[in-house]
């Protein structure tokens, strides 16, 4: 078992655990739904503490996807009206569901990595099984629930953010109009569908990855570094890779 | 108090005694609001200045050189090999992807020689750096905290200061050296599988002949944004290095402080990550 | 006399390396039974497996008279229910309060106990291991002893008919042990439930346990009192229990 080498994980193995553990947390939210006090403490820690981290790197991303978008097209011609509606189009579909997933793969993933992952290496979900409390419902149920719910809502944060900053760029630095900037004129209702649908998916197989990681954590405090930086690795490239089959598929059929 | 309400009388005594009660909460309602935002700014503070001196140390150890060069071709090695795989499977994805949201463009305008240098501009200069420098900060920079946590618990780093070692000589530059130039190749290495990603994605999913995206590709006279995403790579590298080894060396208690520091550093190296491409982009293009 | 816990042949690999190899152990009911051995030698696996939380590889755990099915959830939550457990790091759920640590295992588990009574068998058991007053506390805020005593309340809560401590005096200065073998044998004298202590700490162990088990590479060499095993004819087994060698 190599802990340093990354190998590209044999599909039964890294596929089959993580849809085992989604099959058991749903299974178990059906049976019993976390009460609401520890569902909206986690959903305070994925969502809002989530905002400054969104709101920064999505600021930042809106800002330098404008400025290239309008160098580039100035290098070809004069004209920048189209810039907004192009940024906003793939802000809308791509970049922010995309990024923000990524963001909260890292933040909020790396996040449930590390608890379940230190729970685990003291015994604590040991001390859960033989007190008759099932781990997954008791510990990665909630965290499901607040991430299935968030992501989606971060993703129209995020994207909000992105563009506000994007707009600036456009209006003060190229002398875009707003009106001509913020034109919705090519997002369609699908893909703001698409983009839905990202977010959503990124929010159910973000945690489960994350807790899947945490869970096989052994050995003390390197067993957690393990855990953790696994968590983010796999959630990530999931983001990514969950990204390229939804956009492949919505290409595909012709939204 | 009692001289204010000598000076102002009885009825300016009970206007006195009202007074500070409605300041304080005034105070206390903004304490509630303001403490946050400035104990996060202070925070902020702490995190920046502590990364800053780190870097300031490791340019000392640095000029003149002296820093262990075995530890260094080790980290080369380490480096390297733990994240070429997931680099190389993210680029090809993230090729694909680029050129697959470009067709959306495409499809609607027609223009199928855009297709070659809207995705070579994008990846290459852009969104190509950047996400390979997100799974680089997940696989390495994670890595890299977690065992330098895992050395600061159990008192090693300690142990090495005990016998005259320099944990910045000894740990940190080769690190940082390692992830500089290792994160330069393996963007050089993921900008070419990129490339091959969208050549795969336009001729199978999106439908166009690859010759019209090769063709695109060269005339879109892409080097200067090929050697800004190096330039990019650099510098995440070596933002990468400073932030995870800073979190790794300031661990407290336990197996918990190790996830906390790993959670933090991703999330810092994010955010640097972003900034660092900001500002290499405005001060470039 | 009747045992409540047995394995028998228990064989186990943990990532390549046997850690069990043929365990073969019988705890007779109602009485405090001592695991002894080397660091290393499996003892905290012997017991992880006694209360159903490591799977055999092949042999089977016998538990309260019925074999354990690793399987059957509905069977091992039964099982599960009459097993109380002190980790040998404590395992305390550092998210909780003192007294929801203390009552996780009757609020988990609705059989456990009546909702009504869960508030006045965590006091009970509080006072019982010497914490009274300590319900709203923090578990960072404790001393290494204190967080000990709270994670026996937490194995002792429910009306468990098997508890299991392992290493209930780690890291404890020696006052601070003795009360908490004497705390166990008390909480053994008024409920007539079977303890398995695993402990380096002869000298104690031999004045409240009666029967010793000798676990070595994996495998129990020796089950019996004090006396005999003091006698027996391998030297490890001797040598392990003897209190001078042992302590000295």
């Amino acid at each position: 078992m190599s802990r340093t080498a990354f190998r590209i994980p044999a599909p039964p193995e890294v596929v089959v655990a993580p849809a085992r553990l989604l099959g058991q947390v749903v299974r178990a939210l059906g049976h019993r739904f976390p009460p609401s006090d520890r569902l909206f403490t986690q959903m305070h820690n994925v969502g809002n503490n989530s905002a400054v981290f969104i709101s920064v790197t999505l600021g930042f991303l809106g800002l330098i996807l404008v400025y290239q978008g309008c160098v580039q097209t100035l290098k070809v011609l004069p004209d920048l009206s189209g810039v907004g509606a192009a940024f906003i189009f793939a802000m809308v579909r791509t970049f922010g569901p995309t990024i923000t997933g990524m963001m909260i793969a890292t933040r909020v993933g790396a996040g449930i990595a590390a608890e379940i992952g230190s729970m685990t290496v003291t015994d604590q979900i040991e001390a859960m099984k033989v007190a008759n409390s099932d781990p997954v419902s008791y510990i990665l149920g909630p965290r499901f629930v607040s991430c299935v719910v968030m992501t989606p809502i971060l993703w129209v944060f995020g994207t909000l953010v992105g563009v506000l900053f994007g707009y600036l760029m456009g209006h003060w630095r190229f002398g875009i109009a707003t009106q001509t900037f913020l034109d919705l004129g090519l997002v369609s209702y699908h893909d703001v569908v698409i983009g839905f649908l990202k977010a959503l998916s990124y929010g159910i197989v973000i945690p489960v990855l994350a807790a899947d990681a945490g869970f096989k954590a052994r050995g003390g405090s390197e067993g957690v570094g393990w855990a953790t930086t696994t968590a983010v690795v796999n959630a990530s490239f999931a983001v990514i890779v969950l990204d390229f089959v939804i956009s492949t598929l919505s290409f595909l059929l012709g939204y | 108090m009692p001289g204010r309400s000598l000076d102002t009388g009885p009825a300016g005594a009970a206007a006195a005694s009202r007074r500070p009660r409605f300041l304080d909460a005034v105070s206390a309602a903004l304490a509630i609001a303001v403490r946050p935002v400035g104990k996060g700014f202070l925070d902020a503070c702490t995190i920046v200045g502590g990364m800053t001196l780190l870097q300031v140390r490791i340019f000392r150890a640095m000029i003149p050189p002296s820093f262990d060069y075995d530890e260094t071709l080790r980290q080369f090695e380490k480096v390297g090999v733990r994240s070429l795989a997931v680099v190389i499977m993210t680029s090809l994805f993230v090729g694909a992807l680029m050129l697959v949201q470009t067709g959306n463009f495409v499809r609607d305008t027609g223009a199928t020689s855009m297709v070659g240098w809207a995705t070579g501009l994008t990846v290459l200069a852009e969104v190509g750096p950047v996400l390979i420098g997100l799974m680089f900060s997940g696989r390495v920079g994670a890595n890299n905290t977690a065992e330098l946590g895992t050395m600061t618990i159990t008192e090693q780093v300690d142990a090495l200061r005990v016998l005259g070692i320099d944990p910045v000589r000894h740990l940190v530059v080769p690190r940082f050296v390692a992830m500089c130039v290792m994160l330069v190749l393996l963007t050089c290495i993921g900008d070419l599988f990129a490339i091959t990603g969208a050549a795969i994605a336009c001729q199978l999913i999106v439908g166009i002949d690859v010759r019209v995206f090769w063709q695109g590709l060269l005339e879109g006279h892409l080097v200067g944004e090929f050697v800004m995403g190096l330039v990019k790579g650099f510098f995440f590298g070596g933002a990468i290095s400073i932030v995870s080894c800073y979190w790794g060396l300031r661990v407290e208690g336990g197996a918990e402080g190790v996830g906390r520091a790993v959670n933090n550093s991703v999330v810092t190296s994010a955010i640097a990550i972003f900034v660092v491409n900001f500002l290499v982009t405005m001060l470039w293009v | 006399m009747e045992a409540a816990a047995e394995l028998l042949d228990i064989r186990k690999e943990l990532s390549g390396t046997r850690v069990l190899d043929g365990a073969t152990l019988s705890l007779a009911a109602g009485r405090i039974h001592a695991l002894v051995g080397p660091g290393g030698s499996g003892k905290t696996l012997i017991l992880k497996t006694l209360c159903t939380l490591l799977p055999p590889d092949s042999g089977q755990v016998v538990l309260f008279g019925e074999p354990v099915d690793f399987l059957a959830p509905e069977g091992l939550r039964r099982t599960r229910a009459r097993i109380g457990v002190q980790f040998q790091n404590l395992a305390l759920f550092d998210f909780l309060s003192v007294r929801d640590n203390v009552a996780f295992p009757l609020e988990a588990d609705a059989s456990a106990a009546p909702p009504q009574d869960v508030e006045r068998r965590v006091l009970a058991i509080l006072d019982a291991v010497r914490l009274p007053g300590a319900a709203a506390l923090e578990i960072q805020s404790l001393s290494g002893g204190m967080q000990r005593r709270v994670a026996i309340a937490r194995a002792a809560v429910s009306d468990a008919d098997f508890l299991v401590f392992d290493d209930p005096s780690g890291g404890l200065d020696p006052v601070t042990t003795s009360r908490i073998f004497a705390l166990i044998s008390e909480i053994q004298a008024r409920r007539r439930c079977t303890v398995v202590i695993a402990s380096h700490d002869i000298d104690r162990l031999a004045r409240v346990c009666e029967d010793f088990h000798v676990v070595e590479g994996g495998r129990v060499i020796f089950s019996g009192t004090l006396a005999e095993g003091r006698n027996h004819a391998d030297p490890r087994v001797r040598t392990f229990l003897d209190v001078t060698d042992a302590r000295t």
